[in-house]
Order: structure tokens, then sequence, then C-alpha cells
């Protein structure tokens, strides 16, 4: 029996609601990780759970346990049995299964839940530039540091104590996972790191980093509850051919993402420019230099960072626009066959003139020599 | 008792920097940032601060400017240090003239290249430096954080040292082996983080400054400045400002300097 625990939502998801009220939902059912993270920090007391449930009435329920048991408790124990509830995430078909069969109708609300993380109130402003310092301190951290040889334990230790000293929290481990599992073409390297930065390009034999192979690390602090947000990547040597024209792809790819984040524009524009210039550039490079990648060499995504960390990514299909206000990650990579890709990631905060920097790591393969 | 601080101003020991007079003692702004370092640098240079302290890293540059712009001082009075962060080589006249543009000036004194790169010399870096100083845009060249073999390689490759090595030093990482080895070179060696890594409350600095009627940190400046060490501090308080300029009035005893050299734990190693 899953044990569920119910209490009033915080204030702090007060809009929220009204959304959910607009979209006729009766409820807003959360189980990614991003979307619970920010619920639960707005309600104090309720303890994290495996599915957790928002009502437009506004109680706030959590279950944990196995996916499809905790949903189907939360729902029943937030009265919605037959109502429409809207989803944050992909769901497994058998919940669909459990759900329906008590009535209740799970609508996608992977949009409203996105807009909610990625709108942040005027006065939330300064508490992202706090923490989006934090990560370029952890960026110099890293990159005054590199060298051949180096132990990447040494590397995190670096960025553990000058984040530290500058105030910063802990954070949340890599939310792509040990194997960078938001790449569609499989595993691009181990990862390495603490709560605060990811690294990847070193030979995971002897942790150590290497000339020629590019070293890419995530740094996600976390200041007062607001995540910091940004990626590099670095050559220890000058880059070969193919290494140039991966870095030179993203950048240019990057740059498209970013200038396509015009106020009033669909967020999934940023997606659709860093596909078509990073397919224009892996068509010159596989010309210029028989680069064999294959068509997904290059991913992007667009995540929300409201709420102590990254949201799930803005799906391909969204319609989201983007309103000055937003704050948003964006992270892009290429891939270099046989040696990990080249990646980047900032932090944005839109404007009435587009997407404005934050972080201001470099959007380029760094070259170290 | 006379509580006054003797002033430091008028006599602040300088360096030849690579032909350019460079003053030992300077203010550093890392990490003040905005209307606060703007401030802060008006205030020093009023105290009688001279050399200001940057970097591209820092993210003042603007605000340094808008500090030099606002004094009535003239620029040729002023010693301005900035620095090249080692991610952008391969973009050293870029990085330049976006320094020069925040900045808001026609050249600076000093430009560093802020960690050797990836570890390595930085020639491609360096051969972009001496160009730049060779085209006016900066009156001496140097490094940050390098070590004697890097700075060697440098020379190697272009005949050229730098004219400065800005490394962490103080008491508790005095190493007179590297020191000798800048001097040799014609380095001037210039000190960061003056006082971190050194414990103030040892009881060797104490018992100095008592004999001093200073503190241990004003003793530990007047201990570089005796090493012609150039030091940078950085406080945004006017009294600690002129507190750290007034230990260039500090004459320490080869007594004092033997001691304070003695508590070196590279030289215990």
């Amino acid at each position: 029996m899953t044990t569920t625990v119910t209490c009033q939502a915080g204030t702090g998801l007060d809009r929220l609601r009204e959304q959910l009220d607009k979209a006729g939902f009766a409820a807003l059912l959360l189980t990614s990780p991003g979307a619970r993270r920010y619920a639960l920090g707005r309600t104090p007391g309720l303890a994290d759970g495996t599915a957790v449930l928002l009502t437009t009435e506004g109680t706030m329920t959590s279950a944990a346990g196995d996916l499809p048991t905790a949903i189907t408790a939360v729902l029943r124990a937030g009265g919605v049995a037959d109502g429409v509830v809207g989803a944050d995430a992909d769901l497994p078909w058998e919940v669909f299964g459990q759900v329906s069969e008590a009535g209740v109708r799970l609508r996608p609300a992977a949009d409203l839940v996105f807009t909610e993380l990625a709108s942040g109130e005027p006065g939330e402003l300064p508490a992202v530039a706090a923490a989006v310092d934090l990560a370029a301190v952890g960026y110099t951290a890293v990159m005054d540091h590199l060298r051949v040889g180096m132990d990447v334990r040494e590397l995190s230790g670096n960025v553990d104590r000058s984040i530290r000293r500058a105030g910063g929290l802990l954070g949340w481990y890599d939310p792509c996972g040990p194997y960078g599992t938001y790449n569609p073409y499989g595993p691009t390297g181990r990862a390495a790191g603490t709560d605060l930065v990811t690294v990847r390009g070193h030979d995971p034999g002897t942790a150590r980093l290497t000339a020629g192979t590019p070293v890419r690390f995530v740094l996600h602090p976390l200041l007062d509850g607001v995540a910091g947000y940004a990626a590099a990547t670095a050559v220890l040597g000058e880059p070969d051919g193919p290494l140039r024209a991966a870095g030179a792809a993203c950048a240019a790819a990057t740059a498209s993402l970013l200038a396509a984040l015009r106020p009033g524009a669909p967020l999934r524009d940023g997606c659709e420019a860093f596909d078509r210039e990073a397919f224009d550039r892996e068509a010159f490079d596989r010309e210029a230099f028989g680069r064999e990648t294959g068509e997904h060499a290059a991913a992007c995504r667009i995540v929300a960072l409201r709420g102590g960390g990254a949201s799930l990514p803005l799906p391909r299909d969204s319609a989201v626009t983007a309103e000055p206000g937003m704050v948003l990650g964006i992270r892009t990579e290429v891939a270099v066959p046989g040696r990990g890709a080249v990646e980047l990631a900032e932090t944005v905060v839109l404007t009435d003139s587009g997407a404005e920097p934050q972080a201001r790591t470099p959007l380029r393969l760094v070259e170290l020599h | 008792m006379d509580t006054s601080l003797p002033s430091g101003a008028g006599r602040v020991p300088t360096a030849d920097a690579g032909g350019r007079t460079m003053p030992l003692l300077g203010f550093g702004t890392h990490p003040m940032r905005g209307d606060q370092a703007t401030e802060a640098v008006l205030t020093a240079l009023s105290v009688g601060y001279r050399l200001v302290d940057t970097a591209t890293r820092y993210r003042n540059e603007a605000a340094v400017g808008a500090a030099l712009a606002a004094t009535s001082l003239p620029r040729s009075e002023l010693f301005v240090t900035t620095k090249m962060p080692p991610d952008q080589v391969g973009r050293e006249r870029l990085t330049l003239e976006a320094s020069l543009a925040a900045l808001g000036c026609d050249y600076v004194d000093l430009w560093l290249i802020h960690w050797p790169p990836g570890g390595f010399p930085g020639v491609t870096s360096w051969r972009e430096f001496i160009r730049a100083r060779d085209e006016g845009l900066v009156r001496a060249i140097g490094v940050s954080n390098y070590s004697v073999e890097l700075i060697d390689a440098l020379h190697e490759a272009t005949g050229e040292y730098p004219a400065v090595n800005q490394v962490r030093w103080g008491p508790g990482n005095h190493d007179a082996d590297f020191a000798g080895a800048m001097r040799r070179r014609g380095v001037v060696l210039s000190a960061h983080s003056p006082l971190r890594g050194t414990d103030l409350d040892h009881p060797v600095l104490a018992d100095v400054a008592r004999r001093h009627g200073r503190s241990a940190r004003d003793v530990v400046l007047a201990w570089n400045l005796h090493h012609k060490v150039a030091v940078t501090v950085k406080s945004a308080h006017r009294d600690r400002m002129e507190r750290n300029l007034s230990a260039a009035g500090i004459t320490l005893t080869p007594e004092d300097i033997g001691e304070i050299n003695g508590l070196s734990g590279v030289a215990a190693a």
C-alpha cells in the first residue's frame, strides 16, 4: 500500500494553479524531478515522492513507490478520479491503463509546466545573476588550471573550493546522467565530478586529461535555491581538423539557436535554427574532412531553470513562445567521432532584444596551447 | 601616542617593468564590480595609489574605466594593468581591443597572460603580446602564475622575457630561488593575494608588527616591498587603503626580514 501525504499548496504556486484552471485541468501530475522540485520547493514540509499532484483547489499530494502505483495513489488522494489531469512528462502506457480504469483523463501539460518553470518574476533575476556568477567562478577554476596529465579529481576539487568560497552550496548532480543520455547517438564519454561540476573527456583508466581529447565540463552550482548553468569544452593543444570543425559547427549552431530566441517566436525555433546550422556544417565537414558522423551528430536542448535545477527539455513540438523575463538554459553538443564531443551550455535571460547570456563562458571550443 | 599613519603615498618604490616605471604598491580590483569598483578606484587614486590592477576575467574593466575617466589625474601618471585569460588563445588582439575599449584607454601600461594556457607557455599568445607592445597598444607585457620553465620557454621561442610575473606570493610561500631566478632574468616579481596563505597570527609576524607599532598585515606588505616585489592590495574602505599604502613607509630591519623569510614553507621543505 502506497502512503500519500497531502497538504496545502504554497502561495508560490498560485500562478500555476491559475494556468491549470484556464487550461481546464482539475490537477497537474508532476513526475519529472525538475517539476517536482519546483512545486515542492514552494510547499514547505511536503516530502518528495515518485509522483506529486497539484490540484486547482490548492492541495498538494505526494506519493513514493513505483510510478504507476504512486500516480494512482496521488490521483485517488487528490480527489480527481473523474477529472482531466495534466501531466508534465511522457508516461509509460501502463499508467494510462490504470488511470483510465479510474475515469481520469490524462492530457499532456509539458508546455504549461515549461512556461511556469521558465517564466521568472523580475525580483528573481538578481538571484539568477548571482547563481550564474558562481558557475562562472567554477568555469575559471577549471579553465585556468587545465593541463595535460591533470587528475580530474584535482579539477573538481578546485571547483568545489572556489564555488564554496564564493558562497555556493550543494548543487545537484548532472541531470544528463553518466553517459549524456540525451545524446541520441549514444555514450560520448564517462563522467566524473562532484555535485558542482561534471567532467568528461579524461582517460577513464587513469582519470587524467590527455592532449587532443576535448575536455567537457558542466557546472551546476546552487545558490539560495537558484541554479547556475554553464558548460564549456577545451582542448589541450592545437586541435586537428575534425575537432576544430566540430568546435566551429557547435559554436555556429549555438549562435543560431540564441539568435532565434526572440520575443513572440516559438522557443522551438531555437532548436530548429540549431539543427539547420549544424546540418549545413556537417555536410560541409563531411565534404572537407571525410567525417562520417551520421545524421544526428549534433544535439541541442532548451531547459527551464526555475526551481533549483533543469527542467525536462523543451519538447520538439512545443508551442511555448519566448517572452521577456524567461530564464532558460541552452545546451548544445556536436560529436567528435571516437573522441567524445564539443559541448556548450549557457544560462540566458530573455529580454525585449533577445537572449542575453549570463555566465558568458565561451560558446566555442577553447584552444589551450 | 601618535596614532596617525605615516603617509606612504609619496614614497611608493618603483621598478623598471620593460622600460616603464611601475609602482610596487598597487590597487587590486578583484572581485569588485560596477559602481563599487568605480568608487573604490576613485578613492584609491585620491588616497595616492597610481597602479590599478584589473583583468578581463574580473568583468570590471568598464567600471575601472569609468574611474579613470572621472579622475583628474593625467593618464601619464597612472599605471593600468590588465590580463588576458588563457581561454583567449587565438583571440589576443580582440581581447586587448575589448579591454582598451572598456577601460577607455589608448594603451595599457602592462598586459599579462593571466594563466599559462593549458599549462603550456602560450608562445602563440606571447608573439601577439610582443606585437601589441611594438605597436604601442601596451607599454609592457608580462605573465601571471608562470614557472621559471615556462618563462624560459617564452624566451627561447621569442627572445623576449616577460617584464613581470605576477604570482601568489607572501611569507608563507616565499621562495628565494624563484625570486632569484626572476631577478636574473630581469622579470619583476609581483604578488597577488599577498596576505592569503600567510598566517597573520604567527608569533614572528606579531612580534615584528609590535616592534614597529603596526599590524602584521602592514608588515607583510613592507616585507614584499623590501624584496622589490610588487604587491596589489584590495579594499573598498578608504581607511584600509590608506593603511595599506602607508606600509611603504615601514623600514624593516635585516633581523625582521630574516625572521619573516624563515616563515616560508618552501624554504623549510
